[in-house]
């Protein structure tokens, strides 16, 4: 029964999926006007399950070796459990605004996260396998939940197809590993690969997980599916699709690549450093000629994982903490980005255009502001912590002798310093349109989400040190 | 040739042949009942295979469950809007690309023979109903109670999504 | 051994008889045996027509239940050796699942929307 006992380590997980459960249940019998009540509720849940995590004990095999518990995990634990607060926070003015608040939205959500949660902890094949659907199949649902909405139907239905081609693939990548070992265990796979040496078919399987691997975090060749998804799903869904996921297929590609086929390392460097190539520039100048901002920043989230995928490419002492960090600010501001629209209620929908922003700062000098914060913390200016973020990164990138990347990464931020900046000088240097459609209207919420968005991109940025010390103990087994 | 293999290659030849009327038929319903049988033929190899757990699943959930969901859809769309549809070469492109890297992988392996295909010459038969019951609640615990929170999402989804008033 | 040879002697005598009865019986067509049979009574539309989405719906539930009834086979067959276990581990799996059947049966969703 020694199993019992583990139970403690996972406590984070099981507090959240209980209260994902409740929420399910009680949500029949609650009058559509008690919905509110909904939102305390999976707001305690999830601060509740972020107090677990620092309680829960350690340990390095859980469960007959299917599951870990490590600085690393409880790092991206942690990310996506910020990540879920703010999005919870964002989300309820925008189903109100849409008429459509449900329950089930954070019964989803929350559910969504224990599947990004036990991603990250698997070091087995089977159980990352079925945690990596737990979350692909929420947030198919996720990104189509607005069933009234034609665009939201689009999203959803685009996405659960190609995702689950991607899933497919995924699944057949894992097949080749354990059928050229007969393991499923992370550990074992890799001392069986490390006695045999390379393989064609290893190769084959590092390709096709690669593949479904750089799909869900939107990496050119495989992000076609990006801008139309990120358009279409309901705004605060897409804030989450474009943190949480990706962080935990990052973290899963490091996991993956640095623990279980390190002897392909010179192929893979090659791989990712290309695809980070090709993805930041596709990024950038697909981002440079969008009419609609959500559409851009869906294309500037594209450009991120490229940055990102940098630091996996080089690797070394820099490249991996240095990822955790980058990481944990693009949380932040990139669930900002995308929350801005939401302040902007038309009569029908919200404001995504450039027009729609004209003028605002004279409207709402605060929120502007906070807009211009983000903006500077995406392109990586200081004093902000997407600045240091990317210095990590950059340096990372120079340290292995990469310097064509790093080069390519630093042209990439000056691209990406006028689309950003378009938004800006719509804001503070034109005139709002005589016929104001959209109305500035923020709510409690809101304003508390954007608050803490924008203090911890500065906190990041003033005083990096806290932060980076602990990327850097969360990514210590991978430093060596 | 022993009367096993002869069964092997009797499924084998039989789910090929049914698998070529699947993609041939002009009628999707004929389609549709072919597939069944080749899966039926399919869960043969699997018992023959000593995969018992995976032949009672293609019995149970594919030609019992899944089918039944493509002959709704079938009756769902109407046939005359797919037979206009002309066959792109783009789809003809992948479907060739997907069939030769599947078949050349069959054949290398064939050729290479380094590795026992067969369970029995892995050394123990797996696929019994028994042994993946005591992976399921033992080694692979934790997947299988995430499975549940699965379908609870699948189910949950479908609802939400297919009924006009939820 | 025996039973293989049962099985394929009862095979080539079911294909001999069938081909025996394909040879010597008569054929007589005729419109009405050629249609489709519906218990007898005459049809009331030519080909398959449109079909609700309402039958869908219980398909996907049917398919679900299905995976999760397939489940209890491989447990059935532990559960003599590791009782406790066994039964702690299931226990959490139905309920998870009982969850979602308690709210499907709030939602209607076994009641035929009209």
């Amino acid at each position: 029964m020694s199993y019992l006992i583990d139970l403690k380590s996972i406590s984070s997980e099981l507090i959240l999926s209980l209260f994902a459960v409740l929420i399910l249940v009680i949500s029949p019998f609650i009058r559509e006007e008690k919905r509110k009540f909904i939102t305390y509720f999976s707001i305690i849940g999830l601060v509740g399950s972020f107090i677990a995590l620092f309680i829960q004990p350690m340990k390095e095999s859980l469960f007959w070796k299917t599951l870990t518990v490590d600085r690393f995990s409880l790092y991206f634990k942690a990310l996506f459990l910020i990540a879920t607060f703010l999005v919870v926070l964002i989300s309820r003015k925008f189903f109100e605004h849409e008429r459509y608040h449900k329950a089930e939205y954070y019964f989803f959500l929350l559910l969504t996260t224990v599947g990004l949660m036990f991603m990250v902890s698997s070091v087995d094949l089977i159980s990352l396998y079925v945690s990596f659907e737990l979350m692909a199949i929420s947030c198919y649902v996720l990104a189509g939940f607005l069933k009234r909405d034609l665009r939201s139907n689009e999203a959803g239905m685009k996405y659960f197809v190609l995702g689950v081609f991607s899933s497919g693939v995924l699944l057949f990548g894992f097949s080749f590993l354990f059928g050229l070992t007969g393991e499923t265990g992370f550990n074992k796979i890799f001392q069986n690969l490390s006695n045999k040496g390379t393989d064609f078919f290893l190769i084959i399987a590092m390709l096709t997980i690669a593949g479904a691997l750089f799909f869900k975090i939107a990496a050119v060749p495989f992000h076609m599916w990006t801008p139309d998804v990120y358009e279409g799903a309901p705004t605060p869904v897409t804030a989450y699709l474009s943190v949480a996921p990706k962080a935990a297929c990052f973290a899963i590609f490091i996991r993956l690549f640095l623990e279980v086929l390190p002897m392909l390392k010179n192929e893979w460097q090659t791989l990712i450093a290309w695809v980070s190539l090709f993805t930041m520039t596709y990024g950038n100048i697909a981002a440079l000629t969008q009419r609609s901002v959500k559409r851009m920043f869906a294309y500037s989230s594209i450009a991120h994982a490229g940055y990102i995928l940098i630091g996996l490419a080089a690797g070394g002492e820099f490249g991996i903490w240095g990822m955790l960090y980058y990481l944990l600010i693009y949380t932040f501001m990139n669930i900002g980005a995308f929350s801005i629209f939401i302040f902007m209620a038309k009569k029908e929908h919200f404001g995504e255009e450039f027009p729609d922003f004209s003028g605002l700062a004279q409207r709402a000098p605060y929120f502007s502001a906070i807009i211009v914060l983000i903006l500077l913390s995406l392109t990586g200016i200081p004093p902000t912590g997407g600045f240091i973020a990317k210095v990590y990164i950059f340096s990372a990138a120079i340290k292995q002798k990469l310097y064509w990347l790093a080069i390519a990464g630093v042209l990439n931020s000056v691209i990406s310093l006028y689309y950003y900046f378009r938004l800006g000088m719509a804001m503070y240097f034109k005139e709002p349109p005589k016929d104001i459609e959209v109305k500035y209207s923020p709510s409690f919420f809101l304003l508390l989400a954007i608050t803490i968005i924008g203090l911890a991109i500065l906190l990041l940025g003033i005083f990096p040190h806290p932060f980076a010390s602990m990327a850097k103990i969360s990514a210590f087994q991978f430093l060596n | 040739m022993s009367l096993y293999s002869g069964f092997i290659y009797f499924f084998g030849i039989l789910s090929i042949f049914l698998g070529i009327m699947v993609i041939t038929r002009k009628n999707a319903i004929h389609s549709a009942v072919y597939l069944i049988f080749c899966i039926l033929s399919i869960a043969g190899l699997f018992f023959l295979l000593q995969a018992e757990f995976i032949a009672g699943i293609q019995i149970i959930v594919y030609a019992g469950g899944i089918m039944v969901i493509y002959v709704f859809t079938i009756l769902l769309i109407k046939l005359e809007v797919v037979k206009g549809l002309k066959r792109r070469w783009e789809i003809k492109l992948i479907t060739a690309i997907v069939f030769s890297a599947l078949s050349g992988e069959i054949l290398y392996l064939l050729l290479r023979k380094r590795e026992a295909l067969l369970p029995e010459e892995y050394g123990i038969a797996k696929g019994t109903v028994q042994a993946v019951g005591s992976y399921l609640l033992r080694d692979y615990l934790i997947p299988f109670e995430v499975v549940s929170l699965l379908l609870l999402v699948a189910m949950i989804g479908a609802i939400m999504l297919s009924r006009k008033k939820v | 051994m025996e039973l293989f040879l049962l099985f394929i002697i009862v095979g080539l005598l079911t294909l001999g008889m069938l081909f025996i009865g394909a040879i010597l019986g008569p054929k007589k067509i005729s419109k009405v045996k050629l249609e489709p049979f519906e218990c007898g009574s005459p049809l009331l539309q030519k080909e398959i027509g449109p079909f609700s989405i309402k039958y869908y719906m219980v398909a996907l539930l049917f398919l679900i239940f299905d995976i999760e009834v397939a489940f209890l086979f491989p447990w059935a067959l532990v559960f003599k050796r590791i009782k406790l276990t066994a039964f702690i581990v299931i226990l959490a799996y139905f309920l998870v699942l009982i969850v979602g059947f308690i709210y499907a049966w709030k939602k209607g969703a076994f009641e035929w929307e009209e």
